[in-house]
């Protein structure tokens, strides 16, 4: 799926959820009148989405990932939060890599830990999400029988369109549909989530 | 050394601050084009961020808070005089403008032009270094007031009218009106929580390097998009 | 319609965050060919001696409204270059000869823009081309006459321009950032690349600045910033400081922005001796530690380019105090060609043979003067405006100018009276 395509899905989906809560406002302002603060998690399954520039050998693009967050809203139009979590990138490994040192063995991984300023929106048990902040991207590398783990923070947002519904008490389960991009390694991923949401008060 | 204080000059971002303060009732708002009562002044305080294309700043840092300051007086027939000064020590920037809004139910329209003098002033290691000029930006608004919240759109088109560039004993003087660049802003004012009125904004700057970074005294000829966001406290 | 706004408000941290994206995205320009190989297929070889006699200030006959009133036309290796004043223009032409006329064939492109095109000259035999070809300077002026076009249009804007006076014999160092040019002015070549120091000369440079650092294993390469990132290198795998890599782990990972690799300093010091005609290498060490590694191979490639005949100045760069302190405490400081950013009393103190303060400090004649007096030299960094360069031309007391322009400074230069 090209970057363009992701956006496009994305916007279409946030403006069904904005449209949502649009209606909602007219009816159902009391709902959204006091403050709460909810914790959530949520797991699955990420794919990145750029096409790497240079291939070097096997090569992976998709693993686990999981989200944390912490957000929090009144009446205002905009909840807001804190998200962080984790997400693997990519990997590649080659046992006889052609160089112009002979035949190296290569692994290398790339992975992130995002810690996100959120911004947040539901009604109907619809949540959009979108995120800015920065990624800590962790890069190991073997080549050659040497190893090296490298890190830095990187600029970079998140949008998430996702769906929950109450299973008892303040518990809520559901799913949701994520894009993250770090913008300065010019890198993007689409995840699906399970999530489990729980309202603190 | 000299490489991490210009990249803090770098970052500078002195687009102007976006947000009015107003006090109507239990509303306040101060962007949105609506016109309030006569001889009242409005006033706020806020902070910027923006981040700032590579081609400019390659490795330096991109993106620092500034702080604004605006303000905003109503004088008869629907017009308004503006005041804005923007800092982050090393580059300022102040402006002054009249600003003419008309209402038509909950729709709210403006045109509006203001001038801005900008000045910088780099006296550091391996720095010598003063730069100012002028600029005006004519712009056209539109809001809509929707609830509690008043979301306003504001397109303006920025023409720088002069720039000195000051280096040591020699100086450089650039009196070529020229477009520099378009910047629409959107912005939020509301009741974020219990009579705590703020403003959020977002504006999107096409432009060609301006004062921003007038210390990278970029040459690079064509217009980079920098982006920014704006969030300010209503008094 | 008020359900729209609002929705559409309720985008706006999204649509940051799509436009933060497309912010980082940098197009890069396309610098024409002419389809096929154009003429030059049908032309024979000419020596680049032959063509260095076109060396010269030119008066623009036709097309000042491209090329402004006066151009430098300067040979170089195997191109042909033309500088302009107006929009800081390069031209860079490969020629050949069909019977008695030359012909020029190259792109154009206006340097601190994105605006370029295809650009055919000719020098027919009236015009010198005879004269040329017997390799001796007319006594009637050299013409160039020729097209321009925009994009990969054929060429079609007519352009004459006609010799006036030789260039300046001046030792000035023109010297060219990062080997050549940086990555964001969207050149052929990746800066601090072998293939932009061979580019060096036509952009019009007789020096070049390149930027080293040290790999994990004490490896001098070519590598401008602390930390890798996209904006110089393809290869995901590689982020973070350099520093952290092996040499192995940086070849095998990551290429330069344009698909080069990542040049180690003698593989740069190769290309300047064996594949160009500059004079001067500028080192930017980028940490004290580079100047145990630098300062062997300095010594290493004065020695062959005196065995090779060469005037070639390398210098070892000192841009910090810690560079300084480390510099004097090696057993060669003092005793070989540097180059220092510092103090005046820095310059003495670590005997460099130039000194190079920033340009924003503005001309400093009085200084400059001084350094002469001591016999050294003052290159001033980094100068890419026309307006901030005539203050240290009028000055008359500089020896070199660092410039991301090589072309402008080159124009600027020769032009000057």
């Amino acid at each position: 799926m090209s970057f363009n395509k992701s956006i496009i899905i994305v916007l279409l989906a946030c403006a069904y959820a904005g449209r949502a809560y649009a209606q909602q406002t007219q009816t159902d302002t009391s709902t959204v009148s006091r403050f709460r603060m909810v914790i959530e998690i949520g797991g699955g399954y990420s794919y990145k989405i750029t096409e790497p520039k240079q291939t070097l050998g096997t090569y992976t693009r998709d693993g686990i990932s999981g989200t944390i967050r912490l957000k929090w809203g009144t009446s205002a139009l905009l909840g807001v939060g804190i998200e962080t979590g984790w997400m693997p990138i990519s990997g590649t490994t080659n046992s006889s890599l052609a160089s112009e040192f002979g035949p190296v063995d290569l692994k290398a991984s790339l992975t992130a830990i995002p810690l996100l300023a959120l911004f947040s929106l539901q009604r109907f048990g619809v949540q959009l999400h979108s995120g800015i902040g920065y990624y800590r991207v962790n890069s190991r590398v073997t080549v050659g029988g040497s190893t090296n783990e490298s890190s830095e923070w990187d600029l970079g947002f998140m949008a998430a369109l996702g769906y929950a519904r109450p299973v008892f008490n303040e518990h809520r389960i559901g799913v949701e549909l994520k894009y993250n991009n770090i913008t300065e390694q010019q890198v993007s991923t689409i995840s699906v989530h399970v999530r489990f949401l729980y309202r603190l008060f | 050394m000299t490489a991490r204080v210009l990249s803090i000059v770098l970052s500078c971002i002195v687009f102007v601050s976006h947000s009015y303060g107003m006090e109507n009732g239990t509303d306040k708002y101060i962007q949105f084009p609506r016109s309030f009562e006569q001889g009242t002044l409005r006033y706020s305080l806020g902070i910027s961020w923006t981040l700032l294309p590579r081609a400019i700043v390659e490795e330096e840092i991109r993106q620092i808070p500034m702080v604004n300051a605006a303000l905003r007086y109503e004088l008869p027939s629907h017009f308004s005089v503006t005041g804005q000064f923007s800092t982050v020590y090393i580059t300022n920037v102040l402006s002054a403008g009249v600003f003419w809004s008309y209402s038509l139910d909950n729709v709210s329209l403006a045109v509006s032009d203001e001038f801005s003098y900008w000045f910088g002033v780099a006296n550091m290691s391996g720095f010598d270094t003063k730069a100012m000029g002028l600029l005006n930006r004519p712009a056209f608004t539109i809001g809509m007031d929707i609830d509690s919240y008043k979301i306003t759109a504001k397109t303006e088109m920025l023409t720088v009218l002069t720039q000195h560039t000051y280096f040591g004993s020699a100086s450089v003087a650039r009196i070529i009106p020229e477009i520099a660049g378009i910047a629409t802003t959107l912005t939020l004012e509301e009741d974020l929580w219990k009579s705590t009125f703020v403003s959020f904004a977002f504006r999107a700057n096409y432009a060609r390097p301006n004062y921003q970074v007038w210390l990278a005294f970029s040459v690079q000829d064509r217009w980079l998009f920098f982006p920014e966001l704006q969030v300010s406290y209503i008094f | 319609m008020r359900h729209t706004i609002t929705t559409l408000f309720r985008l706006m941290p999204l649509l940051l965050v799509v436009l933060l994206g497309s912010c980082s995205m940098d197009s890069g320009v396309n610098i024409p060919g002419f389809p096929s190989g154009g003429r030059l297929t049908e032309t024979i070889p000419v020596q680049p001696d032959i063509v260095r006699l076109l060396d010269g200030i030119y008066t623009v006959i036709e097309g000042s409204d491209r090329m402004g009133k006066t151009v430098v036309v300067k040979a170089s290796g195997n191109t042909l270059s033309i500088f302009t004043g107006k929009n800081a223009g390069l031209f860079v032409l490969h020629y050949g000869r069909i019977d008695s006329a030359l012909i020029f064939e190259g792109s154009w492109r206006y340097t601190q823009g994105s605006e370029t095109g295809l650009a055919r000259f000719s020098m027919p035999t009236e015009n010198g081309g005879i004269s040329l070809l017997n390799g001796t300077r007319s006594a009637t002026s050299f013409v160039l006459r020729g097209t321009i076009g925009d994009g990969s249009s054929e060429p079609s804007t007519p352009i004459t321009v006609q010799f006036d006076r030789p260039l300046k014999a001046a030792p000035f160092a023109i010297i060219a950032h990062r080997g050549g040019g940086r990555n964001s002015d969207r050149l052929a070549e990746s800066e601090n690349s072998l293939g932009i120091i061979q580019l060096a000369e036509g952009f019009g440079a007789n020096g070049i600045e390149i930027d080293v650092r040290l790999t994990s294993n004490g490896v001098p390469i070519l590598f401008h910033d602390e930390n890798f990132s996209p904006r110089l290198v393809n290869g995901e795998y590689c982020i973070g400081p350099v520093a952290n890599y092996t040499f192995m782990q940086i070849r095998t990972l990551c290429t330069l922005k344009n698909g080069e690799v990542v040049p180690t300093l003698r593989e740069a010091l190769d290309v300047v001796l064996n594949k160009t005609t500059l004079s001067l290498v500028w080192l930017d060490c980028k940490s004290p530690a580079v100047l145990a590694a630098a300062g062997p191979l300095q010594q290493e490639y004065k020695q062959k380019a005196i065995t090779q005949g060469r005037s070639l100045t390398i210098l070892l760069g000192l841009s910090t105090e810690e560079l300084v302190t480390e510099y004097t405490n090696m057993h060669f400081g003092g005793s070989t060609d540097a180059l220092c950013e510092l103090t005046l009393d820095d310059v003495r103190n670590t005997n460099a043979r130039v000194w190079a303060p920033r340009w924003t400090l503005g001309p400093l004649p009085a200084d400059a003067a001084q350094m002469r007096a001591e016999g050294r030299r003052t290159f001033v960094w980094t100068l890419d405006q026309r307006e901030f360069i005539l203050p240290f031309l009028q000055d008359g007391q500089i020896d070199g100018i660092l410039t991301n322009y090589p072309s402008l400074v080159a124009f600027e230069y020769y032009v000057f009276q």
